[in-house]
């Protein structure tokens, strides 16, 4: 499940071992609870200094995106996905509220600022920058 | 774990100010190395730069002129405790030297009867998994089977401390592989520490938590592998016209190289030091970008040379 | 375990050369009879033309004399024929044979792996000494006890004590050249080398004591010749050649002690 880290690309390996579980986490293959695999069985998988996973676990830890627990192994954090999550919803909040008040200083209705937003979303407007 | 909150680390290998002239030729000139228990350590240099006489003087096998070697807090050249290390100590050579006339299980039982801490569970295990031959005698082994049993003596040794010179030159990559996995996992099981002599980048970048380079037979770096990766930088360099040539103020510059408009600046420290510098003498574009081993090996070498130590 | 290896190491080389001293020992006592046939017409006037000496002065006249006389009889030509020449040769140079290579790897190979492994290097040429002592003292002995077994098949007898004393001074003599070759071995590493060494030594001292009062000197004394004429054991030499094996083994280890590989 976890991809070979190449070691040659100059980033760390546990950075990239950091990148694969967070991403995993992120794209649902792992989910809140589930269970990583063991530090030892994955170094020799990997074929990997057991010190470089240890490292990228404890980091992990230390983001809040998994848990360590003593003699068990290591988790997905329960809150990981959802805390992404949140945070993200949570930070986007005043960026919207800002747009909406300038859209409505500007003098359209709150009916044409939605259909504006549903235009932009399924991707007929035109902005500064194709995002993709 | 190679760096504790404590702040000496245990060493298993200690070498100060090693000396060794062989007739003439000063093999040794000076060496510094330490290496933390349960690390697998690289160790990186040109041919002829003084690494397997380092391993050699471990093993008691050559005498220094001046310093100290240790291993296990040992002296490695007082003939008792040389001994005792060589009973918790294991080696590969880079000849693969082994006794010819004896087949592999005569091999393998003979140093079993040597060592105190013998595994014969995992030689019984790697003799299945490498798929030697046992009754073969060992002068009819590829070379490939006689580097597997060299490995096999050194990994079932029961050694705290496994040297080894070259391990995996001349072996396809499925064998590295396996190879590599079985001492990662002797590593993660019972802390085993490991010195890896070798040309082979690759191996190191992929196992070793630490890095020595040596040359001139003297060591030019000794680090962690991560603090090198997160602390070495190329700073690329683009100009409108003819890259200047730039004497750089902030320490930490390892090299410059200069082609055309494209000054590639290797730092050890301080990229974005170096990066403010070039765009303040006018550069396009600057990128600060991750390095691999090999510059830094490359690089750090050629250096040296060129500081008038070549 | 290092005497297990010290003996896989000779192995062959000490079977081959137990075998062909031994039938050696059996073609020489079964010639027995052609040579006494031979003997019985001999004469030290004819002899003495024969060896193209001319005609002979007193003292190697009478010398021939008595050998030819002694010879004449199974002891002495056991003796004159077998101990003191072919016989003593022989041991000499397989001890040397035997003693040459490297304490630390057969043909070379492996001796890094017997310096890394937990094995002092004094303990490695120990084992090496050990059997090689062993075995020139097999090659010494059983040879020399044929002779008094083999004896009646040709109508003889031969005390099997005298058998003894021979063949135990022979490898007092075969001991020190086997403590030559593993000092120069301990230098060299290569086993031509120590092999050729040894021979020159071997026949360094075998004309230097050419220059010795009659009877002395090792090779001449530790065959056995005075206990043959007048049953004494050459004492000097049996010291001598001891404490020579002794100091040559000690050297061969601080030697080898010392050096760098």
């Amino acid at each position: 499940m976890i991809l070979k880290p190449n070691p040659s690309l100059g980033v760390p390996i546990y950075l990239q071992l950091m990148e694969q579980v967070k991403h995993a986490i992120e794209t649902g293959a792992l989910k809140p609870g589930d269970q990583l695999p063991g530090i030892r069985p994955l170094a020799e998988e990997l074929v990997i200094n057991a010190n470089t996973v240890a490292k990228a676990y404890r980091e992990l830890e230390h983001e809040g995106a998994i848990e360590l627990r003593h003699g068990a192994g290591a988790f997905v954090s329960a809150k990981a996905h959802g805390q992404k999550l949140a945070d993200r919803v949570r930070s986007a909040q005043p960026l919207i509220a800002s747009t909406v008040e300038r859209l409505r200083a500007k003098g359209l209705s709150d009916e044409e600022i939605r259909r504006l937003f549903e235009a932009e979303l399924a991707g007929y407007g035109k902005t500064g920058e194709q995002r993709g | 774990m190679a760096r504790r909150e404590s702040n000496v680390v245990e060493a298993i290998v200690e070498i100060a100010d090693l000396r060794k002239t062989y007739g003439g030729v000063e093999a040794l000139a000076g060496l510094n190395l330490r290496v933390p228990r349960g690390a697998i350590c690289g160790l990186l240099g040109r041919n002829g730069a003084g690494k397997t006489t380092a391993l050699k003087a471990l093993l008691g096998m050559v005498r220094p002129t001046s310093g100290t070697v240790k291993a296990h807090g040992l002296a490695a050249d007082v003939p008792e405790q040389s001994l005792e290390i060589r009973r918790r100590t294991s080696f590969v050579s880079e000849d693969r030297d082994l006794y010819s006339s004896m087949s592999v299980a005569g091999i393998v039982g003979f140093a079993a009867g040597l060592y105190p801490r013998w595994r014969a569970d995992l030689a019984a295990e790697y003799l299945r998994k490498l798929e030697l031959p046992v009754e073969r005698s060992v002068k009819h082994l590829s070379r490939g089977m006689r580097t597997k049993l060299a490995w096999l003596l050194a990994l079932c040794a029961g050694a705290e401390l496994v040297i080894l010179d070259e391990p995996t030159a001349g072996l396809d990559p499925v064998a590295t592989e396996e190879l590599l996995q079985l001492l990662v996992a002797r590593v993660a099981r019972d802390g085993v520490t490991a010195l890896l002599s070798t040309h082979q980048l690759a191996d190191i970048e992929q196992v070793a938590d630490h890095v020595a380079i040596i040359d001139h037979g003297r060591a030019l770096l000794d680090a962690p592998l991560d603090d090198l990766r997160a602390s070495h930088r190329r700073v690329q360099v683009v100009f409108a016209g003819e890259a200047p040539e730039i004497a750089f103020a902030t320490r930490g510059v390892v090299s410059v190289r200069r082609a055309g408009r494209v000054l590639t600046v290797l730092v050890r420290a301080d990229a974005d030091g170096v990066a403010a510098e070039a765009r303040a003498r006018g550069a396009a574009s600057v990128d600060v970008l991750p390095v691999t081993l090999k510059e830094i090996f490359i690089e750090t070498v050629a250096e040296e040379k060129s500081n008038g130590l070549g | 375990m290092a005497w297990a290896k010290a003996w896989h190491d000779t192995r062959w080389r000490f079977a081959a050369l137990f075998a062909v001293l031994v039938v050696l020992t059996c073609f020489f006592v079964l010639e027995w009879p052609q040579v006494q046939h031979l003997m019985a017409t001999l004469d030290p006037a004819v002899a003495g033309r024969a060896l193209g000496s001319g005609a002979l002065d007193g003292n190697a006249y009478h010398a021939l004399g008595e050998q030819i006389a002694a010879q004449r009889t199974f002891r002495g030509y056991i003796w004159y024929q077998w101990f003191d020449q072919n016989f003593a040769s022989c041991v000499v140079l397989f001890a040397a044979l035997l003693g040459s290579g490297s304490v630390l790897s057969t043909s070379g190979r492996g001796l890094l792996l017997s310096l890394s492994l937990p094995v002092s290097r004094g303990r490695w040429l120990e084992a090496r000494a050990a059997i090689g002592f062993a075995q020139v003292l097999a090659l010494a002995l059983v040879p020399s006890l044929l002779i008094p077994l083999l004896a009646p098949a040709v109508g003889e007898s031969y005390s099997v004590t005298e058998a003894l004393v021979h063949g135990g001074l022979i490898f007092v003599l075969g001991s020190v050249f086997l403590a030559v070759a593993m000092l120069a071995s301990a230098i060299v590493d290569d086993f031509g080398r120590a092999i050729v060494i040894t021979a020159v030594v071997a026949l360094g001292v075998g004309y230097a004591e050419l220059l010795l009062p009659n009877g002395h000197g090792l090779f001449h004394a530790l065959t056995g010749g005075a206990y043959f004429r007048a049953g004494t054991l050459p004492w000097t030499e049996l010291v001598l050649g001891v404490a020579l094996t002794g100091a040559l083994i000690y050297g061969a280890a601080a030697h080898l002690a010392r050096r760098d590989f």
